[in-house]
């Protein structure tokens, strides 16, 4: 919005007009009337970055699933509370909050579902989390991806998303 | 710049290396210890841009010259320690 | 005339013109050199699952192309500007430290042939990307010595950097003509100033950060690379990495982009006929909120590193608040145009063109600035695109900007105007061709050889690369109007643009064709071609020709050559033929210390000392003032590396405790040598303010002792600590990154020690030949400032490493 102001007051420029009369005073003037709106508009964006920065933080809800993410040069090793572990390949139930522990076993990577907009770096030695809900069961080949350049595989770290509706979930977290 | 201050400062500096050395064994906990060194540490070097470097004589311009950039190191030393959560 | 004697005046300039001419063309190579890298980049992505280029080179070429880019070209591009102009713009004849200045290039000119030249080894170059994250680049995923060749030659880049700086600011602060106080200093000349201010305070953490990588490198350090620190919880050396780089990398983008607002200030008043809008408030706006604010944001780029989320909302803070300076230098530019008769010309289409790029880039910017729109846009093309349009869009083309208007003062000569438009009509074009549709792409990530043919990407990617081939193509209309017209253009007149900047209207004697009066063999091509030309014309470069001792000297040549072989061997160390050269190398670096030395004795070089107008450092002598500039930059780089231990230190459990390591009796006596080596070094500048020269020459005597005793007893305890195994090759991982620690910082601060007693040698000589009197003893003084800072440096290392 601001940008297109500015854009247009880029737009609106004098051509051959009057021969140039002006010192500084009168247009410190409208610099502060516009720095004020600016400000005003920045406050506006800034008051609700900070509000939404609480999605961030990651919810205490009793019902949410955490699986383990070990990243690693080229692929993502996810390890589900049943102690199974599959490779680039993420499922996680439908219409629960999912959080994912996210750690590298040796470089920095950075794990990212563009669909979900989430996104968390993966570095070694540290446990960084993200969470999502997805409502409904899909399957999202090559959903996930890594977004730090990690070595020459990089490109080829890709991972798919497969979201099972609940009963499924349960089935297969308590067949061992 | 007298000589007798000068000597004085000297004479300070020696007092403070020994109190850092007695402070760093004599005093725990540690973040005590620490920080007692770490202020002697400070005073010493004060002394000895004040002093020997004179810059108590120098224009002022020069002195807000010098702490801007200690301003920032330290803005970077605390964010460091922050970030590491 | 001779290729011998041309090359010769090439080789020997100290003149400013002259340096900014070679830093000009050298950058623009390197542009090209770069900007090769990209079209190779662009070729690969133009389809999905290409195979022109393997993972291997696209990786090097990514990496290789941002750290040329932006470090051998946009900014040198900018020293060219502030070498040439700033002098013409204070009413200097030259910078204050002429020869410092040449020694600045040639460092910049083999730090890049070190860094290109990591190209041609076993391995290949570097590959993890231009923000050199750890531990990707440390040895054990990144061997090899081509990725340590570009690092060492980012390193002496970084001080060819700080040397600049040291020099610029002391040459704006202290060497106006008269009447130039500082409501009068021209634009360019201001941002010269923040600019240069702000890499003098920035790069010595680079310097930091890269010098531990290296001694990992080379030397077999551990600090990110030591088990005890790796892929242990609760430490991250990663994180170390990204703090230290990103307090460098973060002021350094408005290092980047802060010369072409100079370019854009100064010029726009020509093209709009009245005065620029706001004018106070642009260089207040600058100096008292981007620059300081830009040390303040870098954690931007750590939003999702795992940092405390309050820690990251302070940053959302001060990211934000940094757009506002940068809103108000839009709107004063925007406001410069109101009630203006504005010409169109071709640096005028450029400003336009780079003040627009700038706002989308900045927007871009402003979104990227809030943790929640990172976690979607981080580590993609939206990134890349970003950046790009700051970078190239506003830096690139205000700096093209300069090229066209400066050029007819550097060569008399007027560019062709239809070219001059084409350049730009075709640059703007490819160059949102290839930018615009990138902003889409958040989904796919940044620096990946290859992709999926999944959604758009194939389209967009495909779009992008012909804007590159347009983009790129378009630089030739560039070449071709800058060379054509410094052969054949029409005579410009003195002043083509009307410009009340002193730049246009030099002191007579840069107005006098000095070509033909002096017998000195300047010149060459160029030289016949200015006496072609208007006497109005400015011949680039001024001859070895002042009466008072000449202007040329080869030691900074010499002196760059001798350091870029010896790091040429560097990375090959212990192998015989990385120790032949590195020995080769420091011979000649010797024989340039020496050379120095009988020149200065003999003061075969000497510069007119100038500077009517210094308020507020009117007080200070000008070596002083460079050399105070000098130290609070290194404190700033001993700061940051303390700053780096306390973090490795704090993180570790376990860490050997100092008692258990070193001989603190031994230690805390030698602290007190060298603290008294402080007070006799300070009692030795008393008394030749007194004019005593044989105190002088006794208290220095004692200060050399004493300096030299202190080296003795730590090079006794090291052997010792060897002895009981304390070294970095230890097995112990906690004792390794402890010595690692130890014998860096101490070795570091032994080296500045040393250092100080060879030029002390060198001062004795000369106080005991009497060159030193009670109204001229600088060198005395200066050596005092470095002496007590080396032992103010030692104050915090002892306690640091032997009490704690």
């Amino acid at each position: 919005m601001v940008g297109l102001l500015l854009f247009f007051a880029v737009r609106y420029r004098a051509r051959e007009g009057a021969p140039p009369p002006s010192k500084g005073p009168e247009s410190l003037w409208v610099v502060l009337a516009v720095v004020v709106i600016m400000a005003l508009a920045l406050g506006a964006a800034g008051y609700q970055t900070f509000a939404s920065a609480t999605n961030i933080a990651i919810p205490t809800t009793p019902n949410s699933v955490t699986i383990k993410v070990t990243a690693f040069q080229w692929g993502w090793n996810f390890t589900y509370p049943n102690g199974h572990f599959a490779i680039d390949n993420l499922t996680v139930p439908a219409g629960r909050v999912v959080i994912l522990n996210i750690t590298s076993r040796d470089v920095y990577h950075a794990l990212g579902i563009p669909m979900l907009a989430v996104k968390e770096d993966a570095i070694p030695g540290k446990v960084n989390q993200l969470w999502f809900e997805v409502p409904e069961a899909g399957v999202y080949k090559d959903a996930i991806h890594c977004f730090e350049l990690c070595g020459v595989g990089h490109a080829f770290m890709i991972a798919n998303l497969t979201v099972v509706s609940q009963p499924a979930w349960n089935a297969w977290m308590s067949s061992g | 710049m007298k000589a007798s201050v000068l000597a004085g400062v000297w004479v300070y500096t020696v007092v403070a290396v020994i109190a850092e050395v007695l402070a760093a064994e004599n005093l725990h906990p540690v973040l005590v210890a620490a920080s007692a060194v770490v202020a002697f540490a400070i005073s010493q070097a004060a002394a000895a841009v004040l002093f020997y470097m004179n810059l108590k004589e120098e224009p002022g311009s020069l002195i807000i010259a010098v702490i801007i950039p200690l301003m920032f190191l330290a803005g970077l030393l605390i964010s460091m320690v922050a970030s590491l959560g | 005339m001779g290729a011998t004697a041309w090359l010769g005046r090439w080789v020997t300039t100290t003149n400013h013109k002259d340096i900014g001419l070679l830093y000009l063309f050298t950058s623009l190579y390197f542009g090209m050199a770069g900007g090769t890298l990209a079209l190779l980049m662009r070729v690969q992505l133009s389809v999905p699952n290409n195979s022109f280029l393997s993972a291997v080179y696209y990786d090097q070429a990514v990496t290789m192309h941002g750290l040329i880019m932006i470090f051998w070209f946009l900014s040198p591009l900018a020293v060219a500007f502030f070498n040439y102009l700033v002098p013409l713009q204070i009413g200097a004849k030259d910078l204050a430290f002429p020869r410092l200045n040449a020694l600045s290039y040639w460092f910049f000119l083999g730090g890049g042939i070190l860094a290109v030249s990591s190209f041609f080894v076993p391995g290949g170059s570097a590959a993890s990307g231009w923000t050199t994250y750890q531990p990707l680049s440390s040895p054990s995923f990144q061997p090899g010595p081509g990725p340590t060749l570009t690092y060492i030659g980012l390193l002496l880049l970084a001080v060819s950097v700080t040397l600049g700086s040291v020099n610029i600011i002391t040459s704006i602060l202290w060497m106006r003509t008269k009447g130039m106080g500082f409501s009068k200093l021209p634009m360019f000349t201001w941002f010269a100033l923040f600019t240069t201010v702000a890499m003098l305070y920035a790069f010595p953490t680079l310097i930091a950060a890269f010098a531990l990588n290296v001694s990992d490198r080379i030397l077999g350090t551990g600090f990110f690379t030591s088990p005890a620190i790796l892929n242990v919880p609760g430490i991250d050396p990663s994180i170390l990495w990204d703090d230290l780089f990103w307090f460098f990398g973060h002021p350094e983008v408005y290092i980047v982009l802060l010369p072409a607002f100079g370019v854009i200030s100064d010029i726009l008043p020509s093209f709009t006929g009245r005065p620029l809008a706001g004018r106070n408030w642009i260089l207040v706006a600058t100096a008292l909120v981007v620059l300081p604010l830009s040390f303040g944001v870098w954690m931007h780029h750590m939003f999702l590193t795992g940092i405390p989320l309050d820690l990251q909302e302070v940053f959302d803070a001060s990211t934000e608040a940094i757009s506002i300076p940068f809103g108000i230098i839009v709107i004063a530019f925007t406001l410069s145009l109101v009630r203006g008769r504005i010409q169109f010309k071709t640096p005028f289409l450029f400003v336009l063109g780079a003040v627009v790029l700038f706002i989308f880039g900045g927007l871009m910017g402003v979104f990227l600035s809030s943790p929640v729109l990172d976690r979607v846009f981080r580590g993609s093309y939206f990134v890349v695109s970003h950046f790009h349009y700051v970078m190239v869009g506003a830096t690139i083309f205000g700096l093209i900007a300069g090229i066209y208007y400066w050029l007819p003062r550097m060569t008399g000569k007027m560019y062709n105007e239809k070219i001059g438009k084409v350049h730009f009509i075709v640059s703007f074009i490819g160059f949102n061709v290839l930018y615009f549709p990138m902003s889409f792409l958040t989904d796919m990530p940044r620096r990946v050889f290859t992709y999926p043919n999944t959604g758009d990407l194939a389209q967009v990617n495909g779009i992008a690369s012909v804007g590159a081939f347009i983009f790129v193509f378009a630089q030739v209309f560039l070449a071709y109007n800058v060379v054509y017209t410094w052969f054949r253009g029409p005579p410009s007149g003195p002043n083509p643009w009307g410009s009340s900047d002193l730049e246009w209207s030099s002191g007579t004697e840069d107005r006098t064709p000095a070509v033909g009066s002096e017998a000195a063999p300047v010149g060459g091509w160029i030289g016949q071609l200015a006496t072609a030309a208007t006497p109005s014309a400015d011949p680039p470069g001024v001859a070895s020709t002042e009466t008072h001792g000449g202007h040329t000297s080869t030691r900074p040549f010499t002196l760059g050559l001798g350091v870029t072989i010896f790091f040429l061997g560097a990375p090959f160390y212990p192998s015989a033929a990385g120790l032949a050269t590195m020995v080769a190398g420091a011979l000649v670096v010797l024989y340039t210390f020496f050379s120095w030395a009988k020149d200065d004795l003999r003061s075969k070089f000497s510069i007119p000392d100038e500077g009517e107008e210094r308020w507020p450092f009117a007080a200070l002598p000008k070596v002083k003032l460079g050399m105070w500039l000098f130290l609070s930059s290194e404190v700033i780089l001993f700061g940051t590396f303390i700053g780096a231990y306390t973090f490795i230190r704090t993180s570790v459990a376990g860490w050997p405790l100092a008692s258990t390591i070193h001989n603190i009796p031994l230690g805390t006596a030698n602290t007190l040598i060298l603290i008294s080596s402080g007070f006799t070094m300070a009692m030795a500048v008393l008394s030749i303010r007194k004019g005593d020269q044989r105190a002088l020459l006794g208290w220095l005597a004692v200060t050399f002792v004493l300096g030299s005793v202190f080296m003795g007893i730590k090079l006794s305890e090291w052997t010792d600590l060897a002895s009981t195994g304390f070294t970095i090759a230890s097995p112990n991982s906690l004792y390794q990154l402890a010595a690692s620690a130890y014998y860096f910082l101490v070795g570091l601060h032994g080296a500045h020690v040393t250092a100080g007693l060879i030029v002390m040698v060198y001062l004795m000589k000369k106080t005991a030949a009497g060159v030193y009197t009670k109204d001229s003893h600088g060198a005395i003084e200066n050596f005092g400032l470095y002496w007590a800072f080396v032992d103010i440096v030692w104050c915090f290392l002892f306690p640091l490493f032997y009490l704690l």
